[in-house]
């Protein structure tokens, strides 16, 4: 890769994470903590999952998105909406506050959800890639 | 205003986490996706030691939620879980599973610990 376009391809990112970012923000804001369990965090994180699982695989079907989208939208926006320092603050913080059931739920879902919603954006992302390309060659 | 700085702080973040990316792509093998876990760990502890340090809201909203947030990632983290799973690299698929969570949540305690020092 020559330094022209590795140069682009960082305010690629640059941009693309601005919205990302203020994306887990406010959605963080806008879900409520049902008793001080940090449902936000959860919400974007799995979410986060499945569209980067969905997007990966969707492009590796079509062929079509071109490359600088595909960084901005996986590297760039994806990659700031979710969040993994956040997660482990928020599971210290439950363990340090004693909240034992929410730490361990918290952590669960988490990990588990993670890796399913993972794999359900894999398979959402091959279908889907293939109904497209299968309707473009009709 | 502290959407803005969300904004702002998610952008450097992440560019920072691309180029780390790319040099952990250039230097290191790619079966282990070591560049992403230096990433996560890294941001949970100076993530701790921000919230221990007890900073003005603008100031958290900004390194904290913007950059620390923008910097570590759930979604790739996961993804190359999968790929270890699928590549039938099963003992590197529980060693960053494990490295990650148990390291992670450790780093972000001594971030804490060091950064409430640090703020009193």
């Amino acid at each position: 890769m020559n330094k022209k376009v590795l140069k682009l391809n960082y305010i690629i990112v640059a941009i693309f994470a601005f919205f990302g970012g203020i994306s887990r923000y406010l959605l963080g804001l806008a879900v409520i903590k049902p008793d001080g369990f940090p449902l936000g965090t959860l919400i974007i994180n799995l979410v986060g999952c499945f569209i980067l699982a969905f997007l990966v695989q969707y492009v590796e079907v079509t062929e079509k998105v071109p490359e600088w989208l595909n960084l901005g939208m996986k590297t760039g926006f994806i990659g700031a909406f979710t969040t993994f320092s956040t997660y482990s603050l928020e599971a210290v913080t439950l363990i340090e506050t004693q909240q034992w059931w929410y730490a361990l739920i918290y952590g669960l879902t988490t990990i588990v959800g993670g890796l399913l919603l993972t794999l359900v954006g894999y398979s959402f992302g091959n279908h889907v890639g293939d109904w497209r390309k299968q309707g473009d060659n009709l | 205003m502290m959407v803005l700085l969300v904004g702002v702080g998610a952008s450097i973040g992440a560019m920072l986490r691309y180029g780390i990316t790319n040099l952990s792509n250039q230097f290191l093998t790619n079966r282990f996706p070591a560049g992403t876990l230096i990433i996560n760990l890294v941001g949970s502890l100076v993530l701790g030691i921000l919230t221990g340090l007890n900073l003005t809201s603008p100031m958290l909203v900004l390194l904290g939620t913007g950059t620390m947030g923008g910097f570590t990632t759930f979604s790739t983290y996961n993804f190359e879980l999968i790929k270890l799973i699928k590549n039938q690299k099963i003992s590197l698929f529980m060693i960053y599973l494990l490295a990650s969570y148990l390291i992670g949540g450790l780093m972000a305690l001594l971030g804490l610990v060091i950064g409430r020092q640090l703020g009193a």
